[in-house]
């Protein structure tokens, strides 16, 4: 019976040190930020200033959205989840960059398009050619 | 022992054994992914654009695909499973804009060939045109010199012609001068030797039906005004006559009497007086016209 009422009390007590002791080294750890949440920021401001905006609105709030759940997964100490978001949010991030540069070119393919369409049609049209001798 | 712990231990391994075996059939995220990069990694730039992005997806899938296998947590395979799915979407973008990018190049060089061909069409046409142009000089070119000579010929065979009656080029155009020598004193009958000049100048006008004669008659200054004016006007009169008689029409010939009011020398010698005496024949241009001549009145 000694035994079992030690075990009862130094039990739970042990098992706060460890809880306390696992909460420390979490808050050791909060202190360096996890390399994903950092890149992901990175990512996210170059994205903004990309203005990713217009062809990339959608991922470019889902990326800005993880990156603030994943620093209050870190708040929390869940590094794992905050690593995931960051990780995600930097692909969001990245994929609308990517979605705006190709917008872009497309944009600027139409254009040439057009002028060539344009061109063409004044060499044919525009009476350049030469009038046929009498 | 107690029974409590045992049953809590059993709770716990339970559990542990339920959580395992959550996971479903199949994770859908993670076989969209799957689809997902197969159709990316089918395109035929897909190794040219993306094949950083394509390694990333794969590797995220066969990560997600391990973690299936060995039971790890769903959370875990869907987070990987939308890496893989995020990596395929980046290497569509990229291969996307790449293409475009190869199809710019392709229509700028389209394009430069068309501008070139414009210009060079363009260069032709105004070479034909300019070819056009100096042929029509030259020909222009022949036609006056062609022109001048026929006016050249025409002004000779002119000269030539009347050569023979002496014709003086004056301000009142080209003058002949018929001499006393034609008519005899107070008469206005020609003499027979007045033929000749009449019958040249009668051919004259037959070779050159555009021109008109103004037939003007002078005397000296012996006789009265009236009587100069009258044998001036007769004497004019018959050289039109004799003209006409040659089958010059009437139309083309202008007479005046002058009598003595134009001398060309003076009246107080007799060869002065002799050449006052005259008939002159002024021949007009080819419109038919005397620019150059003053109207003569007798006054």
């Amino acid at each position: 019976m000694s035994f079992q009422r030690t075990w009862n009390v130094c039990m739970p007590i042990a098992l706060a040190a460890l809880a306390i002791a696992g909460c420390a080294s979490d808050r050791q750890r909060t202190a360096q930020r996890p390399e994903e949440i950092t890149r992901a920021s990175a990512t996210v401001d170059a994205a903004e200033k990309a203005g990713a905006y217009e062809h990339g609105n959608l991922e470019l709030t889902s990326a800005q959205r993880k990156l603030g759940d994943a620093e209050k997964a870190l708040q929390d100490g869940d590094r794992e989840q905050a690593a995931w978001l960051g990780e995600e949010a930097d692909l969001d991030a990245q994929l609308a960059m990517a979605k705006a540069r190709n917008a872009e070119m497309q944009n600027a393919l139409a254009q040439l398009n057009e002028s060539i369409e344009a061109l063409q049609q004044q060499a044919t049209g525009g009476g350049t050619q030469a009038p046929g001798q009498p | 022992m107690s029974t409590k712990t045992k049953l809590s231990i059993c709770a716990v391994g339970l559990a542990a054994i339920a959580a395992c075996s959550h996971l479903p059939d199949k994770v859908d995220t993670l076989e969209q992914a799957r689809i997902s990069l197969r159709n990316v990694e089918r395109d035929e730039l897909a190794s040219e654009m993306a094949s950083s992005e394509i390694a990333s997806a794969r590797s995220a899938l066969a990560e997600a695909d391990e973690a299936y296998r060995d039971k790890d947590s769903l959370d875990f395979i869907t987070h990987k499973a939308y890496v893989a799915q995020r990596y395929t979407d980046i290497a569509k973008e990229r291969i996307a804009e790449g293409r475009a990018k190869q199809q710019i190049a392709q229509g700028e060089s389209r394009r430069n060939q068309i501008v070139l061909q414009a210009r060079a069409q363009q260069a032709e046409s105004e070479a034909q045109a300019a070819e056009r142009r100096a042929q029509e000089a030259n020909r222009q070119v022949d036609q006056a010199s062609q022109e001048a000579d026929a006016a050249r010929e025409r002004n000779q065979s002119l000269e030539q012609e009347l050569a023979n009656l002496r014709p003086k080029e004056t301000e009142r155009g080209l003058v002949l001068t018929l001499g006393d020598v034609l008519f005899d004193t107070a008469q206005n009958a020609l003499k027979p030797g007045a033929a000749r000049t009449i019958q040249q100048l009668a051919m004259f006008m037959q070779d050159h039906p555009d021109r008109k004669v103004l037939v003007e008659g002078h005397t000296d200054a012996r006789g009265s005004d009236e009587y100069n004016v009258q044998l001036s006007e007769r004497r004019a009169d018959s050289v039109r006559d004799a003209l006409v008689g040659r089958g010059v029409p009437q139309d083309r010939i202008r007479t005046v009497g002058l009598g003595e009011s134009y001398p060309v020398a003076g009246n107080d010698t007799a060869a002065g007086m002799q050449a006052n005496r005259r008939v002159e024949i002024v021949i007009s241009d080819e419109s038919g016209n005397f620019p150059g001549a003053v109207e003569r009145a007798a006054g």
